[in-house]
């Protein structure tokens, strides 16, 4: 899959293509810059016009063989194949295409799968350490339960034995989907069963009191949002929004909506009872607002 | 790991210079900034009123460049005023002076043009401003990070999730 929207890399996406091919007339033209008349030097002002960004991609440390190769106590270099399962009997190291690499502690099993747009792995039990610079969608983990969608970042990510999971966020953003859905942005973690539930995502450094009130709500030990609410500052708006996704009850929605319009600085550009009934376009202007704040 | 690497002056340098009345630092940052505003205009106002408020917005910019706090942060300032100032302009007359001049040098959006406009107006505020950006004014990712204030990541997931929402409501599939 190509980075084409973000940075223009890659094979163009023919929509993106057609979209800036239609809008291309409309985009700003140099006049003289507003200010009183004086002499402005147009060497000067050519040059600046032909300043862009040159954007660079690249892996840090010293360049490696590309493709999918891998690190194991059999074998060092070797492909590691489609259909393969890594060998980690004293962990393991891979390279994911040229877009990443992905560490495995000893005993996990991670077998790499087919896919058409990207990367895909499944991560039966075990922990491993991912860092993909990507477009997002184009590496996914499977997991018992729930699927691991990169969104171009490094996590660490971690099943037991029964299945349970849990993903902790160091850079970027990762989307787990499962029968819910949870975004987990840098810096925080998220739960996940093998039952397809996926855990309202916290930050890794939130108060105590706000980690036992996630845990307790994903658990199912407490339904009361309040001890969620309480607990919550600015930097929890994301635990929130997720809390208010699975919301049904009018007046359970509101207590979050207001404790979420409390936090968000300034006025938020949302309406709160369309917030409130549970508006899908209303939901998104919050998402979005917050992927702002991010 | 995404770098980046630019020969673009710190904009904090620039903004300072600038304030002492160093032309070439005003022009290198209205060049610089003027398409993210335009895009930020674009979202309130139709394309033939944006060309005038961009003038208009770095007039104002330049006025108030002393109030400025924190120079690194001129482009997300500068994206503010120009906020303010669509919300005030269809409160104002219409400035017949400009009418005229701006219809020689712009012409009428085309049928596609005209919905994919309407489409990004429609978009959820936090991907309108980013998706005309990238779409009208052909920044990338890391140059709209860079003129906004926010993080690499913040934009490219939002750019994804701005352009998905964007198939759907055109009628595509949502990729």
């Amino acid at each position: 899959m190509s980075d084409y929207l973000n940075d223009r890399t890659g094979t163009p996406d023919p929509e993106v293509q057609r979209l800036e091919s239609a809008l291309r007339p409309h985009r700003w033209r140099k006049r003289p810059s507003p200010v009183p008349a004086l002499a402005i030097a147009t060497i000067a002002m050519a040059a600046a016009a032909s300043v862009l960004l040159a954007v660079a991609w690249g892996l840090s440390g010293p360049s490696e063989p590309g493709g999918w190769s891998s690190v194991t106590a059999a074998c060092t270099g070797c492909t590691w194949e489609i259909g393969d399962t890594l060998d980690t009997t004293e962990g393991a190291k891979a390279r994911i295409a040229d877009r990443g690499s992905v560490v495995a502690a000893q005993g996990a099993v991670l077998t790499r799968l087919d896919s058409d747009t990207g990367a895909r792995f499944r991560l039966e039990r075990g922990t491993i350490d991912v860092e993909v610079d990507a477009p997002p969608e184009w590496l996914v983990i499977e997991t018992p339960g729930v699927e691991v969608v990169d969104l171009g970042c490094a996590y660490t990510l971690t099943v037991d034995e029964q299945g349970k999971g849990g993903i902790i966020v160091r850079s970027g953003a990762v989307a787990l989907v499962g029968d819910t859905r949870t975004e987990v942005l840098a810096g925080s973690a998220a739960a996940t069963w093998d039952s397809g539930y996926t855990g309202l995502p916290v930050r890794v450094d939130a108060p105590v009191e706000l980690v036992r009130a996630v845990d307790a709500w994903d658990s199912g030990a407490s339904d009361d949002v309040m001890p969620l609410c309480q607990a919550a500052g600015p930097e929890d708006l994301t635990t929130l929004f997720h809390l208010l996704g699975r919301l049904e009850r009018d007046e359970l929605r509101a207590k979050v909506v207001d404790s979420l319009l409390e936090l968000v600085p300034g006025e938020a550009p949302v309406d709160r009872d369309a917030l409130i009934a549970g508006d899908e376009s209303e939901m998104d202007e919050l998402h979005g607002l917050l992927i702002g704040l991010w | 790991m995404l770098a980046i690497s630019s020969s673009t002056p710190n904009p904090a340098s620039q903004v300072a210079a600038a304030r002492t009345g160093d032309r070439r630092a005003w022009n290198a940052l209205y060049e610089e900034h003027a398409p993210a505003v335009h895009a930020v205009l674009l979202t309130r106002v139709d394309p033939v009123e944006a060309d005038d408020l961009v003038q208009d917005t770095f007039v104002r910019a330049l006025e108030r460049l002393d109030q400025l706090k924190e120079d690194q942060a001129f482009g997300p300032w500068v994206l503010t005023i120009a906020r303010n100032l669509a919300h005030s302009h269809h409160r104002r007359r219409w400035r017949w002076t400009h009418l005229t001049r701006v219809l020689v040098f712009r012409p009428p959006p085309t049928a596609e043009a005209r919905e994919a406009l309407d489409a990004i107006r429609a978009l959820p505020e936090a991907y309108r401003e980013l998706m005309m950006m990238r779409l009208v004014e052909g920044m990338t990712g890391p140059e709209i990070a860079a003129r906004t204030g926010r993080t690499p990541g913040s934009v490219r997931v939002s750019l994804h999730r701005g352009m998905k929402l964007l198939r759907a409501a055109l009628g595509g599939s949502d990729v």
